[in-house]
């Protein structure tokens, strides 16, 4: 028995105090690719309609985590995927969320460039994205392997909104730097362990990812590689533009990524850009002022088909 | 495999942190799992080297390199978990903490009604410690208001947060007759305010940062298990004497349904007591009165929702019957029982003992042996101070069936 003690005048300072959130090495705790994210030995990932999830609807959040991009998807487990799932529901955005989340890196250098979790709509998923392994390395040569993420979605993923709804799900991948031009056959036959007759470029992977996922790519303008110089962001912008045209978010500040993601979805799904980062306004700090650029950039409705709801 | 088990004879204190230690030491990469109670139980870890922790959320084996695992029978508190993962950190112990997404949680709003109860009470406290843990086993058995660790991630963890605060608060107010304002009109107000409820989803999620999701099932395939009780055999909600008890099983029959789950066959159980016996709080206690020992008991600093603690001589027959009950719940699980004393270098002379209505004295160096002989059941270990150290086990006691 003991001394676990909760004084009550302690309340005032329980309110006004912080958490003292964990770094991101002592969060991510792996120290090699685990074989359950590893994309080349798994074969499928799944996202299933089910009694829970009656309309299950796949969002892919696929973040570099290389070098200072590693605080990102800590910023993005600790407080994002909890955002998001709760505002999916809240704004009545029509399905029931199952997200999985990739680490990005480079297929150039990095022993693990790609890796994936499982499709889930709860709290597992936390769970599996704490056990990333985080490399914190990414060559220094202007680029990561976002194809690797398209590929992966195009080639090994499969869902039920697609399949017996014809409606697309969610792709989203994030990070401050450009993108490297596609992948070779070796990279593709060691990433993701499947064979393919010829290099894949860049926009042929966002191609075969479109069949079934609305893709979007998410700049973080104030971090790492982009956030460097003007010419840096410029740079990553004249990447990702002729590749994602009306696709391409420059989101200012990475706590808000969730915020982003959900209004992206919304403006998809047809609703109106000034309305989606008005309904931010009350969230306070500028909130709504830094979704509204992220937005800025969108195609005004879905593109592409089936992104519309036909009726309900 | 089988696993290893430390359960308290008694009323707490008795040694339990101390006994976990030493099995952890000797069984590298073992898992401490923590089978009842929640964050109000304080085991005692002083390690060879000078090291001293009293764990409350986390296993007693982390200073011995052991991970925690805490089943679905823990009732966890995100409030108080990260500083005592940080502190265990920081005394180089083993931080990696699992738990069963079925497992309670403690909300404020628990530790608020535990804490205005026990000041209405004034001077017929139960024993209780002010950190919500009855209140939160109670709320749990309402479907509209429990809390476990599964739900901490998922969407609407806010507005079932509300939910407790809005509905379920005040609703058991009225059921105790209690008015928050006992606690002080700041604190009342504090309570009821948006700002603790923002600060405590933060804890929610740091909570979720800090441990992993993975249900008791894995746990045979974990490592060597230990199973780690709370509170003692006296203070079990059935077989305690009601209302001084906690609202748990404090013997094997958490131990016996987790092994189950874990495919676990086995279980060697280590019956812990003090030579003498101690009770902090309120509730009976046989044979209460000075002991003739140099009473040790740092880990019980004096506690405005606890009594100071009392003694009493070893009861022989209280202690066998204890056990006896006990064994009795293991529900078809093999259990090798083994009586563990502490503290014997405490005793300034022979050990006094009760039995029945008669009086024993014992000499230091048998009394393992002469009570394990009144208990039937093998004497497993006798600890001469308070570090894994001075443990002596005795040949062929039931660690090294495990």
């Amino acid at each position: 028995m003991g001394n676990g003690r909760w004084d009550s005048s302690s309340w005032t300072a329980y309110a006004a105090g912080t958490v003292k959130g964990r770094t991101r090495s002592q969060i991510f705790t792996s120290t090699d690719l685990a074989e359950e994210f590893d994309p080349a030995r798994i074969k499928v990932r799944e996202s299933r309609d089910g009694p829970l999830n009656p309309a299950a609807t796949p969002i892919v959040l696929a973040s570099d985590v290389t070098g200072s991009m590693g605080e990102i998807a800590h910023v993005l487990m600790r407080d994002g995927l909890n955002t998001l799932a709760t505002e999916v529901y809240e704004r009545k955005l029509g399905g029931d969320p199952h997200v999985m989340v990739m680490a990005v890196g480079d297929a150039r250098t990095d022993r693990a460039p790609l890796q994936a979790t499982q499709f889930e709509a709860d709290i597992g998923l936390a769970d599996q994205v704490r056990r990333l392994y985080v490399e914190g390395n990414g060559g220094a040569n202007d680029g990561e392997s976002y194809s690797g993420a398209h590929l992966f979605a195009a080639l090994k993923t499969s869902h039920d909104a697609y399949e017996v709804r014809r409606r697309k799900g969610y792709l989203f991948t994030i990070g401050d730097e450009p993108i490297h031009d596609g992948m070779t056959r070796d990279q593709v036959k060691r990433v993701l362990g499947l064979d393919v007759e010829a290099d894949i470029s860049a926009r042929d992977a966002i191609a075969m990812a479109s069949r079934t996922y609305e893709v979007f790519h998410v700049v973080l303008c104030n971090e790492g590689y982009a956030g460097g110089s003007r010419a840096g962001l410029d740079r990553v912008m004249r990447s990702w533009k002729p590749l994602l045209p009306e696709r391409v978010m420059p989101l200012e500040r990475v706590d808000l990524l969730a915020e982003a993601v959900v209004s992206a979805i919304q403006v998809a799904e047809g609703q109106h850009k000034d309305a989606v980062a008005a309904s931010w306004t009350g969230k306070g700090n500028g909130t709504a002022l830094v979704v509204a650029n992220a937005i800025g950039g969108l195609a005004a409705s879905g593109r592409g088909g089936g992104v519309r709801r036909l009726g309900a | 495999m089988d696993a290893r088990a430390v359960i308290g004879a008694g009323y707490g204190d008795e040694g339990k942190g101390l006994l976990v230690d030493a099995l952890a030491w000797e069984a590298p990469g073992a898992v401490v799992v923590r089978t009842n109670g929640g964050a109000q139980a304080g085991h005692t870890v002083t390690t060879p080297d000078g090291r001293r922790h009293v764990f409350h959320h986390l296993g007693s084996g982390a200073l011995a390199g052991a991970s925690t695992h805490l089943s679905r029978a823990f009732v966890s508190a995100p409030m108080l978990f990260g500083a005592e993962q940080d502190r265990v950190a920081a005394l180089g112990g083993r931080i990696e903490v699992g738990a069963d997404p079925r497992g309670p949680v403690t909300t404020p709003w628990d530790v608020a009604l535990n804490q205005a109860a026990e000041v209405a009470r004034a001077d017929g406290r139960h024993g209780s410690c002010g950190i919500g843990f009855g209140e939160t086993v109670g709320r749990d058995f309402l479907p509209a208001f429990a809390l476990a660790v599964g739900d901490l991630c998922g969407p609407g963890l806010r507005a079932r947060l509300r939910a407790i605060r809005d509905a379920w608060l005040p609703r058991r107010l009225a059921e105790l007759g209690l008015d928050l304002d006992i606690l002080g009109p700041e604190a009342a107000e504090a309570i009821r305010g948006d700002a603790v409820l923002d600060r405590f989803l933060r804890d929610c999620h740091d909570f979720l940062a800090r441990v992993r999701v993975r249900p008791d099932a894995d746990l045979g395939r974990l490592g060597p298990v230990i199973f780690e009780g709370a509170q003692g055999l006296l203070l079990d909600q059935v077989r305690g004497a009601f209302p001084h008890v906690t609202r748990s099983n404090t013997g094997i029959a958490n131990m016996a349904r987790v092994a189950r789950e874990a495919g676990i066959g086995g279980i060697a159980a280590h019956y812990v007591s003090r030579a003498y016996v101690t009770r902090h709080g309120a509730g009976p206690l046989a044979g209460e009165g000075p002991v003739p020992f140099d009473v040790v008991d740092p880990t019980n600093a004096p506690n405005p929702w606890q009594g100071t603690v009392r003694t009493a001589p070893l009861d022989l027959g209280i202690l066998a019957a204890a056990v006896a009950a006990d064994l009795g719940d293991a529900d078809g699980l093999r259990v090798a029982p083994a009586l563990v004393l502490t503290c014997l270098d405490q005793a300034r002379g022979d050990v006094p003992c009760r039995d029945g209505g008669a009086s024993r004295s014992l000499d230091p160096a048998g009394a393992l042996g002469a009570a394990a002989e009144r208990v039937g059941i093998p004497a497993g270990a006798g600890a001469w101070g308070p570090t894994r150290a001075t443990l002596r086990f005795e040949p062929g006691s039931g660690r090294m069936a495990a």
